[in-house]
């Protein structure tokens, strides 16, 4: 029998069962009864960041579009369409992203997904074609405002590195991709010890991976070293930059692009505090939130983003605005005098630990939730800690993490204008 | 059950969640005259009421209840038009401190139906236009939208005639402006009156519980609704619309008539042609233009159960108009030559089963489905369940109802080229 990592987590009733193969292959599972869907995601760690500087833009994503040709031609989705499943896949900037999702026995999808990274078989003419899917899914994205008023911003926020350029890729590095570049990217990234799987559903763990163990044994591990991302440069922030839209109102997005140093294991806690510390800012239960309201400074459209991950964190505000100078400004003189905010104080931060725990409990119930915010590959704190660690948060921790993290930020903006007509 | 005429309270039990669901929704017929009004009334319902006067005040509260949610959304379904009013929090055993939070929430509840914030037989005026200015600022960001703009002009073209078939769910941005602070309060005193009100609940509920609350607010029986679902007639005119469009990107949208309703034999075949052709990443349309041709990057097809449309929507580089309309008539007469493969047939038949298994594990889908059953005809099935019926479906079946499928409208949005 396999000896399975066994966690249980009391207070939200939940187990999560983690096995490490000997190729260093991760699983996570975390069963769920009575639940009729059954779904996976795998991970492997390879994102836009892994960009090197002499490579075309655009590869560990377009890699990802081609996983989906099998060795006879055949088309991977169709083959999970045929056992009723749900098959889809996505690049971040940190990792590229597989899921399945069915009611069908896990074992058989689980066993089809890893068939289908366990190879990379394509023709030149099939990279062509990809390129023209590709080229459309860039058009997509491009029509979009909201899509192009984030992407616009994070290139301004991190000149000249991975962040800046989209992960696609864009028209002229789209046409530069070749089969070479590809099948080099497959070899020194889709390795065991660069995947992570996680599987939930109503199943037995001991079962599930005993079934999987064959296939998974079998990803070859070729030992080679895995690339290592480098560090991003920090080039100064672009501000002030717009470009112009068929919006009927201003777009304005304003960064704070954090300098800290972090580790994996701070990731998830450091997140977590600097969450709650711009909730008690400028979140909508904060009087400044309401006051901005009122005063018709800001409308629903306000919202803000907070990334934090071990090369990058920087925390967006995103709002349709007609002022968006004036408004940039106030909003950074308000974080920047964070201090005489009458926000901050100990009972409001119990309400947002309050609302904070709910929320995650409510949220366990979406496979979703779970994927999106389990951090992959992470030693240290995670997830599921969250009820056990929410309590031993204080004013006084997130006012440090917050001081810190504003008196060492590179503040920027950029703006989407309407087209004049 | 029906506590008094028009008002009904239905209870789901079930301990698989870790959250509770409740569902209030005011049903009535869809009009132009009060569409607006329903969706400025649903925005204030879930932004303040008297005893929580402002946003923030509001969110506190719902902090305070661990993270409770409250949202209200609009909805149009055949004649019908829908406001909901939808809660979720966290079940009691989860909570550190023994706690019954459900009392906390049938208060909030009361205080959102019984005690809004009202000025003089008049929502107060500064909260009523800061919701009806986001509702239209909604509107022309749904402008902005190729995708939507494209399905709008579709509804537009299909349902001539029948003008407020083809209002948005908040009706649209002329209505919007035309309500005020009063005419919206009495809108919804009307609701409180007069619209069928279903309560939903799913999770741990005590019903006695629910039903003395309930009983407690004393409201009055109501008018039964007519005329449910929406009947149409085909028109024997193609309607077409050009448009410029936002982006680069253009959008076809072609608006069809099917004459099947859903308590029809040939129903399934109906459900299990739009799974066939746009539905699915094995569809017809989804392999040949994005997958085959690389022409598209979204496709999709979507069926318009209670009011006799079916849609089908491309987004793709200008030049290419043609040649995609072509590659859509071609999918769609081969279907309706019969070249529907057994295989194909049998895969789009596991992937709706699928959907309708999952749905037990959502459970807003599972009150959507009881709202559905009390509301409407059932789907037509075989002993009892669709199910079977989506099975015994024939290749023949599919290709007769593509048949009886008629091209009313095309809807082009044409791109800007670099």
């Amino acid at each position: 029998m396999i000896k399975i990592e066994e966690k249980h987590f009391s207070s939200i009733d939940e187990t999560l069962f983690t096995y490490r193969f000997s190729n260093g292959f991760l699983v996570r599972m975390l069963p769920k009864k009575g639940f009729k869907e059954q779904a996976g995601l795998l991970t492997v760690n390879l994102g836009s960041l892994d960009w090197q500087g002499n490579e075309p833009a655009g590869l560990a994503h377009f890699l990802e579009h081609k996983i989906f040709e099998a060795e006879s031609g055949e088309d991977f989705l169709l083959k999970f369409t045929e056992s009723a499943t749900d098959s889809n896949a996505f690049t971040t900037f940190g990792y590229t992203g597989y899921t399945f999702s069915s009611s069908k026995d896990i074992t058989e999808n689980t066993n089809l997904l890893l068939e289908m990274i366990s190879s990379f078989t394509t023709s030149v003419e099939a990279v062509d074609k990809e390129k023209e899917i590709i080229q459309q899914e860039l058009e997509m994205y491009k029509s979009d405002p909201d899509q192009v008023l984030f992407t616009e911003a994070l290139a301004r926020m991190y000149p000249d590195t991975p962040l800046a350029m989209e992960i696609v890729g864009d028209r002229e590095s789209l046409t530069q991709i070749d089969l070479k570049d590809l099948q080099r990217i497959y070899r020194d990234y889709y390795q065991p010890q660069n995947m992570q799987l996680f599987l939930i559903g109503d199943f037995n763990p001991q079962e599930l991976l005993a079934s999987l163990e064959k296939r998974i044994s079998g990803l070859s591990s070729t030992v080679r070293q895995i690339p290592v991302r480098s560090p991003l440069s920090r080039h100064p922030v672009e501000s002030g930059g717009s470009i112009r839209m068929d919006v009927s109102k201003a777009k304005l997005a304003i960064g704070l692009r954090g300098n800290q140093d972090l580790s994996q294991e701070d990731l998830f806690l450091y997140k977590l505090k600097l969450q709650l510390f711009f909730s008690l800012l400028l979140g909508w239960t904060s009087q400044r939130y309401q006051e901005l309201l009122d005063a018709g400074k800001i409308d629903y459209s306000f919202q803000f983003e907070i990334d934090v991950q071990e090369l990058y964190h920087h925390v967006f505000f995103f709002l349709d605005t007609d002022e968006p100078v004036s408004f940039s400004h106030q909003l950074r003189t308000i974080v920047k005098r964070f201090e005489q905010s009458r926000d901050l104080s100990e009972e409001h931060l119990d309400l947002l630990k309050n609302e904070m725990y709910g929320d995650f409990i409510r949220q366990l119930d979406h496979y979703d939730f779970i994927f999106n915010n389990y951090l992959p590959g992470v030693e240290g704190l995670n997830l599921f800690d969250l009820p056990a660690i929410l309590p031993n948060i204080h004013l006084v921790d997130v006012l440090e993490v917050g001081r810190e993290f504003i008196e060492s930020c590179d503040m920027m903006d950029f703006t989407i204008l309407p087209n004049y007509t | 059950m029906e506590l008094v005429d028009g008002v009904h309270i239905h209870v789901m039990n079930s301990h698989k969640f870790k959250s509770n669901v409740i569902k209030i929704r005011f049903t009535s017929t869809l009009s132009r005259y009060s569409v607006s009004a329903r969706a400025i009334v649903a925005a204030i319902l879930e932004t303040a009421n008297q005893s929580y006067p402002r946003l923030k005040d509001l969110q506190r509260h719902l902090a305070s209840l661990y993270g409770a949610e409250l949202s209200t959304s609009v909805h149009i379904v055949g004649n019908l038009h829908l406001v909901d009013i939808d809660l979720i929090f966290v079940k009691d055993r989860f909570l550190s401190k023994k706690q019954f939070l459900i009392e906390g929430i049938f208060d909030l509840i009361s205080e959102v139906l019984f005690n809004p914030l009202v000025e003089e037989d008049a929502f107060a005026q500064p909260l009523f236009q800061t919701e009806r200015e986001n509702l239209i600022e909604v509107s022309e960001r749904e402008r902005e939208n190729d995708f939507s703009q494209a399905r709008n002009e579709s509804f537009k073209a299909f349902y001539r005639g029948h003008p407020d078939l083809s209002l948005a769910n908040y009706g649209n941005k002329e209505l919007l402006e035309s309500e005020t602070a009063r005419s919206t309060y009495k809108e919804f005193q009307r609701m409180m009156r007069e619209d069928r009100i279903d309560f939903l609940f799913f999770g741990e509920f005590s019903e006695k519980m629910i039903r003395d609350q309930i009983r407690s607010w004393n409201l009055q029986p109501r008018k039964e609704l007519k005329s449910l679902v929406h009947f149409q007639v085909d028109s024997p005119i193609v309607q077409e619309v050009f448009q410029k469009a936002m982006g680069q990107q253009s959008v076809l949208d072609l608006a069809y008539y099917t004459p099947v309703f859903r308590d029809e034999k040939s129903y399934p075949a109906l459900v299990l042609l739009n799974a066939l052709l746009g539905q699915f990443p094995h569809s017809f349309l989804f392999r040949k233009i994005r997958e085959e041709e690389g022409l598209a990057y979204t496709v999709g097809s979507q069926l318009h159960v209670f009011s006799h449309l079916f849609r089908i929507y491309v987004g793709f580089e200008a030049p290419q108009r043609n040649v995609i309309f072509k590659q859509i008539r071609q999918e769609m007469n081969r279907i309706r030559r019969g070249f529907i493969s057994e295989e194909h047939l049998s895969m789009s038949k596991k992937m709706l089963l699928n959907l309708l298994v999952q749905v037990d594990d959502s459970p807003m889908a599972m009150v959507e489905r009881t709202y559905q059953a009390a509301m409407f005809v059932p789907a037509y099935s075989l002993d009892g369940s669709f199910q079977k019926a989506i099975e015994a479906v024939t290749p023949k079946d599919v290709q007769a109802v593509a048949r009886s499928l008629q091209l009313q409208s095309m809807i082009f949005l044409e791109g800007s080229s670099e």
